[in-house]
C-alpha cells in the first residue's frame, strides 16, 4: 500500500488494508492500481539508461563477497559511480543538481546522497532529509552514527529483534561488540556496517540496456543496382554477426529498410528459418528479398536491424542418423523456400486421427512440421491423392446398396468394380453428426474414385480420385 | 519350338548390354531397380538412376499416375515435396505409401515462375528424395534447369504432363505414359535417354502398391526404417539384390 501525498494526508498509511483505505477515502474516490513489480523494474532500467548521461555506471545492483549471503532489497534505487565524472560537471553539487533536474522532468521526485561508499549513499539518500545530500570525503562515520538502523540495507526481523535489545541507531550499533553481534545475528550486519564505512568492498553492477543489433551505411553515391545493395547488405551483416556471436544468439527476424533518393524508402522483412549468426545464410536470404524488391529510385542510405533474436543452441547428433546430417540442408531449403514464396505457401501434413477424411490430416506451418508426429494408420490405396472440398454431388444408380453406374460431369460411368461401404461416422460428441458410406469404384474405363453416399440425407457424391 | 526360361547368366549380360546403351557416365549413381519387375525390363539400366527427370503422361484425372509416381520414387524414398497448385492433394494417401509428416511438404507456389524457381531449389538439395510438380506447357529452359537441378541435387524429380504432350520436346531422362487399365495401369516408356522402343506393359495396382496379399485390407504394413528410405542405402538393398524385385505374387486385385 502506497499513495499519493494527498492520501497520506487522509491517513493512508502503508501495510493499511485495502477495504479500510477506501472506507477511509469515501468522499473522493481513489484510483486503485495493483503493484507491478516487472513494470517498476523497467522503469527502473529506462531511468538507468537515461542517467547514463551522467555516470557511464549506473545500476541497482551491487556485489558484495560470495561468502555471505546478502539479501537484495526491493530495488528502488540507483547508484552512480562518480570517480573522476563531477568535474566534468563543474563538481559534485552541480552534478547533483544536473541529476535532480533530470529526473525532475521524467517526474521523479529523487532523494540524492553523494558519498564514500554506496553502503553510505544509500542510507543518507533513503534517510531523504534534503534532495540532496552530499558528504566530505572521510565524514562518512560521522554522518552515519545518528541514522536509524534500517538504513543499513539490513533485514527487517533483524532490525526489531535488536530494536527490543534497545539497538534502535547505528551509533548505538557500533558500541556493541562485534564478536557478539556476529555470534547472535549471522554476518551480516558487520558486512553491512563495513560496506557503509568503506571497509568492506562493494561493486556495483551497471545496468546495461538491452542492445539493438543495427547497422546502417549512408552511401556518398546512391546505388542503383542491386548487387551493389547487396554488396552492402552483406557488409553490414558482417558487422552485425560478431555482436550476435558474443551473446551466442542468431536473427530470427531481419528488418532493413532502403532509402532512396526521392525521399521515399523502402522496407523490407526477413524471417529466419532457423536463428543464425552465420553471414552466408542472412545474406542469402537477403538476397531473396532484394530481388523482389522494386527500388523507388538510387538508394542513398541503408538500414538493416536484427529485430527478433534466439539463442543459437546445438543439438546433438547421432553418430549414423542420415536425417539428422541431411537436417541443415533441409533446414537452408526451408528458409530459402519460406523467405521467397511467404509462409502460406508451404505446408507440413501432419496426420490426425479422426476418421472424417477432411479432418484426417492437418496443414502445419513447413518449419514446425518436421517436429509434429502423427500417426497415420490408413493402408495403401485406401484413399484417393486428390480430394474435393467441397465433395461434388452426382446422381448414382445403384443395384440394391451397390453403385452400378454414376454421371458426373453430364457423362455416365459404369461402374464395373465396386469395393465397400466403408462406413465413416464422426462421433456423437462432435454435436453435428456425419455418416456416410463410401466405395471405391472403377469405371469401364479403369478410372478410380472415391463415391460416398450421405447416410444422413441419402444424397450421392464425388469426394476424390484415385490418381 | 521349345522355349526354356532365360538364364541367369543371359539376363545379366542383357543388363549389362543396357546400360552400355545408356550410355551411363563412369560414375554416375547406378540405376534403382522399382521392385515391378515388368517395368525395370524396360528401364536402361533396369532401374532408374538417381538425379534423374522422368516426365509421366497422364490422360485426365483418376488414371493412376500418382500411384506410379509414388512406386517410382519410393525407392528413392526419403523426403517428397510435392507442388500442388490447385490446392486438392490428399496427404493421407501419401501417409500410406511411408511419407509421414517429417517427409512430406507440400508447396503451392502462385504461378509458374515461382513453381520452376522453388523446383530448382529442391531439387538442388541433397535433403530432398522426389519432387514432383504438373505442367501443362513446359518450356524447354524450366526443362533444362530442372533437369541440371535434378543432377546436381540427385534428387528424383518427376513432371507429370498432360498426354497431348507426347511428342513434345522432352528434357527427361525417362518418359512414361500412363493410362488406366481395369485392375491396374498400361505403362509405356515414350521415351527413354539410350534405351529403345518397347511395346506397353500392363501393370496391376498389387504390383505397383506392393501388397502381397492382394488386398491392402489383410497387408501388414512394416514400417520403413529412415536408413532404407535413403537413396544409398535402398540402392544397396534393391540393386545387389535384383532377384528380391522379381519374386511372384499372388494376383488378386485390390480392387
Amino acid at each position: 500500500m502506497a499513495g499519493c501525498p494527498l492520501a497520506l494526508r487522509a491517513g493512508i498509511r502503508p501495510g493499511m488494508p485495502l477495504t479500510e483505505a477506501t472506507a477511509l477515502l469515501a468522499r473522493r474516490p481513489p484510483s486503485l492500481h495493483t503493484h507491478d513489480p516487472a513494470g517498476d523494474l523497467a522503469a527502473l532500467a529506462r531511468l538507468a539508461e537515461y542517467c547514463q548521461q551522467f555516470s557511464p555506471f549506473v545500476g541497482w545492483q551491487t556485489l558484495g563477497p560470495r561468502s555471505i549471503a546478502v539479501p537484495t532489497p526491493v530495488p528502488e534505487h540507483l547508484f552512480f559511480d562518480l570517480t573522476g565524472v563531477a568535474g566534468l560537471f563543474g563538481g559534485e553539487p552541480a552534478l547533483a543538481r544536473a541529476i535532480v533536474t533530470a529526473c525532475d522532468s521524467l517526474g521523479y521526485a529523487p532523494r540524492l546522497a553523494v558519498a564514500d561508499t554506496p553502503g553510505a549513499a544509500w542510507a543518507l539518500a533513503s534517510d531523504g532529509r534534503e534532495v540532496s545530500t552530499i558528504v566530505e570525503p572521510g565524514a562518512t562515520e560521522c554522518r552515519l552514527r545518528p541514522l536509524p538502523l534500517v538504513r543499513l540495507r539490513l533485514p527487517a526481523d533483524q532490525i526489531e529483534v535488536l530494536g527490543h535489545l534497545g539497538v534502535s541507531t547505528v551509533e548505538q550499533l557500533l558500541e556493541l561488540s562485534r564478536m557478539g553481534v556476529a555470534e547472535r545475528f549471522g554476518p551480516l550486519i558487520g558486512l553491512r556496517l563495513d560496506q557503509a564505512m568503506g571497509e568492506a568492498e562493494e561493486h556495483l553492477v551497471a545496468h546495461q540496456s538491452a542492445t539493438r543489433f543495427e547497422s546502417s551505411v549512408e552511401l556518398d553515391y546512391p546505388a542503383a543496382s542491386h548487387e551493389l545493395i547487396d554488396h552492402f547488405l552483406t557488409r553490414m551483416l558482417e558487422q552485425l554477426a560478431p555482436a550476435l556471436r558474443a551473446r551466442c544468439l542468431g536473427a530470427t527476424l531481419l528488418r532493413g529498410r532502403l532509402s532512396c533518393d526521392g525521399g521515399d524508402a523502402v522496407t523490407f522483412e526477413v524471417h529466419v528459418f532457423r536463428a543464425t549468426h552465420e553471414t552466408a545464410p542472412l545474406a542469402e536470404l537477403l538476397r531473396l528479398k532484394l530481388e523482389r524488391i522494386t527500388l523507388l529510385g538510387p538508394v542513398r542510405r541503408l538500414y538493416l536491424a536484427v529485430d527478433r533474436t534466439a539463442p543459437v543452441g546445438w543439438r546433438e547428433r547421432d553418430l549414423f542418423d542420415e536425417d539428422s546430417r541431411q537436417e541443415p540442408e533441409w533446414e537452408r531449403l526451408i528458409g530459402r523456400l519460406t523467405s521467397r514464396l511467404g509462409s502460406p505457401a508451404l505446408y507440413g501434413p501432419v496426420p490426425v486421427a479422426d476418421p472424417i477424411p477432411e479432418r484426417a490430416y492437418r496443414r502445419a506451418p513447413a518449419e514446425r512440421a518436421g517436429r509434429a508426429r502423427g500417426v497415420s494408420t490408413i493402408a495403401i490405396g485406401h484413399r484417393p491423392w486428390r480430394l474435393f472440398s467441397p465433395p461434388i454431388p452426382i446422381v448414382v444408380t445403384c443395384h440394391r446398396t451397390q453403385p452400378v453406374a454414376f454421371e458426373w460431369e453430364d457423362q455416365r460411368h459404369a461402374v464395373v468394380r465396386a469395393r465397400g461401404p466403408e462406413r465413416i461416422e464422426s462421433g456423437w460428441w462432435r454435436g453435428e453428426s456425419t455418416r456416410r458410406d463410401y466405395y471405391r469404384v472403377e469405371t469401364g474405363a479403369g478410372r478410380r474414385h472415391w463415391i460416398y453416399r450421405d447416410l444422413n440425407t441419402g444424397h450421392w457424391h464425388l469426394h476424390g480420385h484415385f490418381e | 519350338m521349345i522355349s526354356s526360361p532365360p538364364s541367369p547368366l543371359i539376363e545379366q549380360l542383357r543388363q549389362s548390354m543396357e546400360s552400355c546403351r545408356a550410355r551411363l557416365p563412369e560414375g554416375a549413381t547406378p540405376p534403382t531397380a522399382t521392385g515391378i519387375a515388368a517395368l525395370d525390363r524396360l528401364l536402361p539400366g533396369g532401374g532408374i538412376a538417381g538425379g534423374s527427370l522422368l516426365e509421366i503422361l497422364e490422360p485426365g484425372p483418376a488414371c493412376g499416375s500418382h500411384t506410379f509416381a509414388a512406386a517410382l520414387c519410393r525407392p528413392a524414398g526419403h523426403r517428397l515435396i510435392v507442388f500442388d497448385r490447385t490446392d486438392t492433394l490428399y496427404p493421407p494417401a501419401a501417409f500410406a505409401w511411408g511419407w509421414g509428416a517429417d517427409r512430406l511438404l507440400v508447396i503451392r507456389p502462385r504461378d509458374d515462375m515461382e513453381e520452376t524457381w522453388a523446383a530448382v531449389q529442391a531439387l538442388r538439395s541433397p535433403a530432398v528424395g522426389a519432387v514432383w510438380l504438373w505442367r501443362d506447357r513446359l518450356a524447354t529452359p524450366d526443362a533444362r534447369r530442372l533437369r541440371l537441378a535434378a543432377e546436381e541435387g540427385g534428387t528424383l524429380g518427376v513432371v507429370f504432363r498432360p498426354e497431348r504432350d507426347r511428342g513434345q520436346p522432352s528434357w527427361a531422362d525417362v518418359q512414361f505414359s500412363v493410362a488406366p487399365q481395369p485392375g491396374g495401369l498400361r505403362i509405356e516408356v515414350t521415351r527413354c535417354r539410350g534405351g529403345f522402343s518397347r511395346p506397353p506393359i500392363d501393370v496391376s495396382l498389387d504390383d505397383l502398391m506392393h501388397t502381397p496379399g492382394g488386398d491392402a485390407d489383410e497387408a501388414v504394413r512394416l514400417p520403413v526404417s529412415p536408413a532404407l528410405a535413403h537413396p544409398a542405402a535402398a540402392r544397396r538393398a534393391t540393386g545387389s539384390a535384383p532377384g528380391a524385385a522379381r519374386r511372384s505374387r499372388a494376383r488378386r486385385s485390390t480392387w
